[in-house]
């Protein structure tokens, strides 16, 4: 185990590299510029290359051709880039292609500030591209650390799924330096808990199957399989076909391979003072789980009964947490309220839920304990957007 | 609208970007864009894409421009600006504007060469009335000196480091400027802020012609050059010198080098004063060196002999 002071940035590069990543397209971006950089002087350290494309969409595709190549790939950028990952995105998806793409949030909408961290991609990254009919798999790390740990998962989620994952950072945890510890063998990767998956080649006969399978191998060219890879739906033998039916198998299999294996990531979460059923709930993630942390602990020596919870698998969104009836308070660097819809959704009618926005802030710990404080109390709370409402 | 190029009469007009904006010193961006501006007196409505020039000029609650500018994004300031001079069109022809005026896009070569460059395409081929500049300082200058397609070979930057493997970049410059010339627009040029003469006619001269015009203008970087920051005359005036930079034109298909130096200079006196350029005086890198120099030497040689096939015949 090797300890250095530097930033996400850094920890993505190494922990992209652990889980076998040899394959990077970027595109500079402020704050994944830094990104982009370790790993054109990384990569061919370690016999991997590193594209840069003219824009993102270039980007993402030559991430696709790295991984129909046989490489594991991966791509980052920040929000105005990701918008540009719209058709690439679709094609990886639809053609079940493994890759990880890294998004480190920045306030918007637009380019916004480059240097103020923004939750604003939360429904983003559930829809990256159109036509629906699929489930996407997205994880947001709160250190760099952790962000260097679900990188390590992404890629081992990605290939077992055979589907991109998105991880949804910030420009907080892309930027910031802290304390990280990297793995030097494999015995120090299995302490630290990341789980890698080899690279296979599927050899056929079935290349699209229509079935919620996982493990099945990518179809990876120049393997004389003779299967296509292009963006019509697909038939098993891995041919064009322009068939409803067909189609219904193709979209059944992108929904449900996620939907019915679940349980491979849906032990990614925190909870923090939630084993005494707390009055209050408050739902966050990323960045802003760090102040919420804080603030939970202080509230509780105040005699406040609230708890934590930390997402980190956002999607497919895990309904299960919000099962019990009590009040809920999502904390969001956003004043849209975005993942406070996804709480509600799932906390249905009989709970209260709430909202508290920041926009390319974070909020502070006094603001968090005063409003647990009215939540708790019932008093009524701000009516303004951008401070606090009733969703 | 006569603009005498003397400077005794630039210096009594408007200049149109004011001093006080955030780029850094010794910035060769802003020294384009004020000569661009002052050669001119039409009414001029600009667009930038994301970039050095659109960061710096704009910050916080200032602005640096005298005229009205519109920021949208990286990929689309032609498209933007195309979008304007149509709507300013049709005004026109309704009646509702009598203005002469005339419509330029500024852009760095990441957002002209790069992601910009499908939608420069377009406007260009769609006719719109419209100067599209390029301030070219060869790498993405705003996000910290990452390459671009118009770095040029051997240059070190930030994704693609010099080191011990790779000696820097492994691919010469794309070379726009004629690409944009094969577009068959009326006008398309080449300048150097280092002749400021010759830039400004040719500006003067785009924006007299209807229809799409393109201007590649090279603007030195003191931070991506890694030189002195009071070189970025000399520099740029050592890269027409060197021919590294040749000052042409292209008006309606037909060449000409307006700016022919005296002494044609080894391409090493632009490189020497470069830090990107540091290791490729190393001695096991003499071959790429020469590299570079039989490039630009073969690219002069082609534009005089296409500048000789134009010429008039005796």
């Amino acid at each position: 185990m090797k300890r250095y002071l530097e930033t996400g940035n850094f920890a993505i590069t190494e922990g992209a590299i652990l889980a076998g990543c040899r394959f990077f397209a970027g595109y500079p971006i402020t704050p994944a510029t830094e990104l982009a950089e370790a790993m054109s002087f990384r990569l061919p350290q370690v016999g991997g290359m590193y594209i840069q494309g003219e824009d993102e969409c270039a980007a993402l595709h030559l991430c696709i051709g790295g991984a129909l190549g046989g490489y594991k790939a991966m791509t980052a950028t920040s929000g105005p880039g990701f918008i540009l990952y719209a058709d690439p995105y679709g094609w990886a998806i639809g053609c079940e292609i493994p890759l990880v793409v890294l998004n480190s949030g920045r306030v918007g909408p637009v380019s916004g500030i480059t240097g103020a961290p923004g939750q604003g991609e939360f429904y983003l990254t559930r829809y990256p591209t159109q036509g629906g009919n699929f489930e996407t798999i997205v994880l947001a790390p709160n250190s760099a650390q952790e962000a260097m740990s679900v990188i390590v998962e992404s890629f081992y989620l990605a290939e077992r799924f055979r589907t991109p994952v998105t991880v949804l950072a910030d420009q907080l945890i892309t930027d910031g330096f802290e304390d990280i510890s990297v793995p030097e063998n494999e015995g120090e990767m299995k302490e630290m808990g990341f789980r890698t998956w080899p690279r296979k080649i599927n050899k056929g006969p079935v290349f699209y199957p229509s079935t919620d399978e996982i493990d099945i191998p990518p179809v990876v060219l120049g393997h004389n399989t003779g299967a296509l890879c292009s963006d019509w739906t697909p038939t098993e033998e891995g041919y064009d076909i322009e068939e409803v039916a067909a189609h219904h198998k193709h979209a059944y299999r992108l929904i449900y391979k996620v939907r019915n294996h679940k349980e491979l990531f849906n032990n990614l979460y925190e909870k923090n003072f939630m084993d005494d059923d707390p009055e209050l709930v408050v739902v966050s993630y990323g960045t802003p789980s760090r102040v919420v942390n804080t603030a939970v602990k202080k509230a509780r020596q105040n005699g406040l009964k609230v708890g934590a919870l930390r997402l980190i698998n956002l999607w497919p969104f895990p309904d299960e947490h919000f099962k019990k009836k009590t009040k809920y308070l999502s904390v969001e660097l956003n004043w849209d309220g975005q993942l406070v819809r996804e709480v509600q959704r799932a906390a249905g009618k009989d709970s209260e839920v709430h909202f508290m926005g920041s926009c390319g802030d974070l909020p502070t710990v006094a603001d968090l304990i005063e409003t647990f404080e009215k939540i708790l109390k019932g008093q009524p709370l701000k009516r303004r957007g951008w401070e606090l409402e009733e969703w | 609208m006569a603009t005498p190029l003397s400077l005794k009469e630039l210096s009594k007009k408007e200049v149109r970007i004011t001093g006080g904006h955030r780029m850094c010193s010794g910035c060769g961006a802003p020294i384009v864009v004020k000569m661009a501006l002052l050669a001119t007196d039409y009414p001029i409505v600009a667009s930038n894409a994301t970039g050095c020039l659109e960061v710096s000029t704009c910050i916080s609650e200032y602005t640096a421009w005298k005229i009205p500018w519109i920021h949208n994004a990286f990929e689309n300031a032609a498209a933007t600006l195309s979008g304007v001079e149509t709507m300013y069109r049709s005004l026109k022809k309704q009646g509702k504007i009598d203005k002469d005026i005339k419509f330029i896009a500024f852009g760095g070569d990441g957002g002209t060469y790069d992601i910009g460059f499908q939608s420069l395409s377009g406007a260009m081929e769609r006719g719109h009335d419209m100067l599209y500049i390029c301030y070219d300082n060869g790498a993405y200058m705003n996000t910290g000196i990452q390459r671009s397609s118009a770095t040029p070979f051997g240059a070190d930057t930030t994704t693609c480091p010099a080191g011990s493997v790779v000696p820097g970049k492994l691919q010469q410059r794309k070379d726009l400027t004629k690409i944009m010339a094969a577009h068959g627009i009326p006008y398309v040029a080449q300048a150097s802020p280092s002749h400021w003469s010759d830039l400004m006619k040719k500006v003067k001269k785009a924006l007299d012609i209807k229809g799409p015009k393109f201007m590649n203008i090279i603007a030195p970087c003191n931070r991506g050059w890694r030189s002195r920051t009071d070189d970025a005359i000399l520099l740029s005036r050592l890269a027409v010198e060197t021919c590294y930079w040749p000052l042409f034109e292209i008006e309606d298909g037909v060449t000409r080098v307006t700016v022919k130096p005296r002494e044609h200079k080894p391409l090493v006196d632009f490189l020497k004063p470069q830090g990107r350029f540091k290791h490729l005086f190393a001695p096991e890198n003499e071959h790429l060196l020469k590299q570079a120099q039989d490039y630009v030497d073969a690219y002069w040689e082609r534009l005089l002999k296409e500048e000789a096939f134009f010429a008039p015949k005796e």
